[in-house]
């Protein structure tokens, strides 16, 4: 237990460390290095600015318009008679599943100004002269980041809104106040710790992203950070130590806000809402609530069945200029991925041996350190808690390049076993909060009952608190396996030819295969990712997801 | 010398004795949470078939004690010996492990283990002594048809109510025969109706089996229902041992008095006396006025020492004010409140610097605001130290 916890010590911080000393490093000549701030002294170039500029603009307007539509939809499912309302609170989850790589390309294809199916349609009946929407600019990345990170908000919001103490709003509502005034006044106040700190975490996951960027911006022009790392790594000859240096920037960025969020989770205000068995009642809307019907599907259609719906036409048409030409459907694109491209099935391939590795051994080890910092009275214990958060604070991106400038002069470098370690170490913290959360629901009782019983510490383990954890391991596993599989910034940097995984293989159809093949190879996700999705789903239901 | 006299009698003959007195010793036991003592040097006994209660305020150490008993917590000073043998030994560094102690421990919050049935419950501390399969099945068996659980083997334990749970681990408590029964606080989750009940099951099924069992609580007429002896814990350390009612008549000092039932207590100072009386002078100032009340001194108390003297409520009586009478003690007061109970009547009696509660059977002769003699007993009162 305690060598776990110093290998994973290690294996979190020597990257962070590696890129701390790289980022001070400057070439020269061909073989020697001196330290110097040079490489920090480049953020004052307008390029770099202006990508630094961006990132911020992309990442506060989609946390703003994420925060709007989660806290709308959280509210509206959990706090109002809406129609169907358990359908939809799962189906609201669904766009959690698809990552932004795949977003970003499904809403090229809805609202590229060229060939964008709406931008057609809308012409169409408007007789408009030019495309109403551009999807390759700062606006488009926010709407497409934005839609696709609203599921995280709204799982943040959902519980503080389901478990709210009726008694604080009837009190209000006995006092005279109407449920309008009650909503604005009593329930959004009471979960604005929740709100709050489920924007920030929309912030950094935005910042951090690198996936939607790179389709909706990169090629025409639009730099972030994100893209300015992934440019000084992948450019010829690299510079790492740039990449170092913004990497460093972009964790400072992530730190900071995440010890921000800590601090509100923390605070007293929120412990009012987080009393459990309440069952607030649901605000009647009368005839408003097929209005909150509409909003709700509104949302779906943009976020799942519009994207899907393209990606499948596209997929199934043998050339696309914008419009469907039902004589001319064709399956010769699934044909390709499954038959003539090595690229694709490489990628299927490497993406299920990573993703099911990986999970494999990310929850063995979040379960013996939960095990560890919740049931055991090691020294270790408050360390433990502290590392084992720090991958969250950390971008994928930034221990991608931490991970890369310490392993590249290793055997490990350019095989599927850097981008596991790379996984494990960057995702197994999600699993350890799936597993603490289940054994910090069970009363130590459990166990102390079966060790006075007679049975030893193993047995106790074995028959007592394995099986009672056995959801947890099961859900957060499940968890795992979709997150790798849709993982895109710590892939794109870490592999190389032979190594690409599905996201890495769906960039490099995008920019070198015909595009109904990547859509085609981007539906083959969709689908592996909703099977994934529907059994994690049928077993834990939404409450299983840990943001 | 010892070996030669006792020479006839048998090895035996000599743990009989020493298990009736001592089965479990608990020895100078001390427990540190940080700087706080949990358990500050705690003495006591439980003997061979004896149920013994660990009575006090929630955080007084006696939760913390059980704990050590069951092994479930290490000593930082002390020893402690389960029929003989040695079991937690801060100084040797001793602490056997709790599977390894043959206990049966009952807890607060029930612990069924909710991924097994009500059959998988009381099975599992026979299967994990390695119990054959076919008289695992009978004794659990027989064991549910003790606490009248046999309809249920099969079921989901999580669909039983809570009664039901607290029987199921009853009966895997005691399922294997331990040599001790822990009990800690298990029915404090159970409603007042219920836990009346369940009291009297657990005394009887101790009895019958015969096995010394350990009770924490923090209600005192369970306390009083259920053991053979109770200790009364505060802070840590232990206030008073003894026999139920013994500690209800004869408390030894305040906190005593008050958590074990309800108590009037009244200042004043002991007046002069001679020899070992029964009862010695209290002098008490009330409304202006001193008066002269007698109770039963503790040991060792000297006059012009401050004390309480304690009384309980049903053991004032209450007077109308003419028919005083010389003999008895009586403090002077105006009713100030009577409520009905049902079973019987308080009467608040307002005596200026002190105030009385004072329970009746029967009503009597007094109004709220009339005035009244509470009378107090000589044999009734105790000095307790203040």
């Amino acid at each position: 237990m305690a060598l776990m916890g110093a290998v994973m010590s290690i294996a979190i911080l020597g990257p962070l460390l590696i890129i701390l000393l790289k980022s001070f490093e400057v070439q020269k000549g061909l073989f020697a290095s001196v330290y110097s701030l040079q490489n920090y002294a480049q953020f004052a170039s307008p390029r770099i600015v202006k990508g630094i500029v961006n990132s911020f603009v992309i990442a506060a307007g989609s946390a703003f318009l994420a925060g709007l539509f989660g806290v709308v939809l959280a509210w509206i499912t959990a706090r109002t008679d809406i129609p169907f309302r358990s359908v939809l609170q799962v189906l609201n989850i669904v766009p959690f599943f698809i990552s932004p790589l795949v977003g970003g390309i499904a809403w090229s294809l809805l609202a590229s100004p060229q060939t964008g199916m709406i931008n057609m349609a809308l012409m169409g009946w408007l007789g408009l002269e030019t495309a109403p929407f551009n999807i390759y600019s700062i606006t488009g990345i926010i709407w497409v980041v934005a839609l696709f990170h609203t599921p995280f908000v709204y799982l943040f919001c959902i519980g503080p809104f389901r478990q709210m103490d009726p008694a604080l709003e009837e009190a209000a509502r006995v006092s005279g106040s109407n449920w309008i005034s009650t909503t604005f006044r009593i329930t959004l106040l009471l979960a604005s710790p929740a709100i709050f700190s489920a924007l920030i975490l929309a912030f950094v996951l935005s910042i951090e992203d690198l996936g939607s960027i790179l389709v909706l911006g990169y090629p025409y022009g639009i730099q972030s950070i994100s893209t300015l790392i992934f440019e000084g790594i992948e450019q010829y000859p690299p510079n790492h130590s740039l990449g170092a240096a913004l990497g460093i920037l972009l964790m400072s960025i992530t730190c900071f806000f995440i010890v921000v969020q800590r601090r509100i989770m923390a605070s007293r205000s929120f412990a009012t809402v987080t009393g459990r068995g309440y069952h607030p009642p649901r605000v009647n809307l009368g005839w408003g609530r097929y209005i909150a019907l509409g909003i709700n599907l509104a949302y779906l259609t943009l976020a799942v069945f519009l994207p899907i719906a393209a990606l499948l036409i596209v997929s199934l048409s043998n050339a696309w200029f914008g419009h469907v030409d039902l004589g001319q459907l064709t399956t010769k694109y699934y044909t390709f991925i499954f038959s003539t491209s090595p690229l694709a099935v490489r990628g299927i391939q490497n993406s299920l041996i990573l993703a099911t590795s990986a999970a494999t051994i990310s929850i063995v080890i979040a379960t013996v350190i939960a095990y560890a910092i919740h049931r055991t009275r090691s020294r270790m214990r408050a360390w433990l808690d502290l590392v084992t958060t720090i991958p969250i604070a950390v971008s994928g991106l930034v221990m991608a390049v931490g991970l890369l400038v310490a392993l590249i002069r290793t055997p490990v470098y350019g095989t599927l076993w850097i981008l596991l370690i790379g996984y494990v170490v960057r995702f197994f913290t999600y699993g350890q909060r799936s597993i603490s959360g289940v054994i910090l629901s069970l009363t130590a009782d459990l166990e102390e009952s079966s060790r006075v019983s007679g049975g030893n510490w193993f047995t106790t383990l074995r028959r007592i608190l394995l099986p009672l954890v056995w959801p947890g391991v099961v859900g957060g596993w499940l968890l795992l396996f979709i997150t790798f599989m849709r993982e895109v910034s710590m892939s794109l940097l870490l592999s190389r030819g032979g190594t690409e995984t599905l996201s890495v293989a769906l960039y490099g159809m995008m920019n070198y295969s015909p595009i109904g093949a990547m859509a085609a190879f981007t539906m083959v996700q969709v689908a592996l990712l909703f099977v994934a999705a529907f059994i994690f789903l049928r077993l834990t239901g939404s409450e299983g997801i840990r943001v | 010398m010892g070996s030669m006299a006792q020479g006839l009698s048998s090895g035996e003959d000599v743990k009989g004795e020493r298990d009736r007195q001592g089965y479990l010793v608990v020895d100078h036991l001390t427990k540190l949470y940080g700087k706080n003592r949990a358990a500050d040097d705690v003495t006591f006994t439980v003997g061979k078939g004896e149920m013994v209660t660990l009575l006090g305020p929630s955080g007084c150490g006696k939760s913390t004690t059980l704990r050590c008993v069951a092994g479930l917590e290490t000593l930082d000073a002390g020893q402690i010996t389960i029929g003989g043998d040695l079991v937690s030994s801060a100084s040797s560094h001793i602490s056997i492990p709790p599977e390894r102690r043959d206990i049966g421990m009952v807890f607060q919050s029930y612990a069924v283990w909710p991924h097994m049935t009500v059959w998988g419950n009381v099975a599992y501390p026979l299967q994990v002594h390695k119990v054959a399969k076919d008289e695992v099945d009978v004794r659990v068996r027989q064991m549910l048809s003790l606490v009248g659980l046999s309809e249920m083997v099969d079921r989901n334990v999580t669909k039983l109510s809570g009664g039901q749970q607290q029987r199921v681990v009853l009966a895997r408590a005691m399922v294997h025969n331990p040599r001790m029964l822990l009990f800690d606080e298990p029915l404090s989750n159970l409603d007042a109706r219920l836990r009346v009940s369940m009291r009297f099951e657990i005394r009887q099924l101790q009895q019958r089996v015969g096995v010394s069992a350990l009770y924490v609580t923090h209600d005192q007429t369970e306390a009083m229902v259920l053991s053979d002896r109770v200790i009364v814990m505060n802070q840590g350390r232990i206030e008073q041992v003894g026999p139920p009612l013994e500690i209800y008549q004869k408390p030894v000092n305040s906190f005593v008095a008050s958590f074990f039932g309800e108590v009037n207590f009244i200042e004043g100072v002991i007046g002069a006396f001679e020899g070992t009386p029964v009862s010695v002078p209290v002098e008490v100032k009330c409304q202006g006025r001193m008066h002269r009340l007698f109770a039963t001194p503790q040991p060792g108390m000297k006059a012009g020492e401050k004390v309480y003297v304690s009384v309980r409520p049903q053991d004032i009586e209450l007077a109308s004010e003419s028919a005083a009478t010389a003999e008895t003690p009586a403090l002077k007061g105006t009713v100030s409140r009577i409520v009905h109970m049902g079973s019987h009547l308080e009467y608040f009696v307002d005596a200026g610097a002190v105030q009385l509660t004072c329970h009746c059977v029967r009503e009597v002769e007094a109004k709220v605001g009339t005035t009244v003699n509470a009378l107090l007993k000589a044999d009734r009162c105790i000095c307790l130290s203040r």
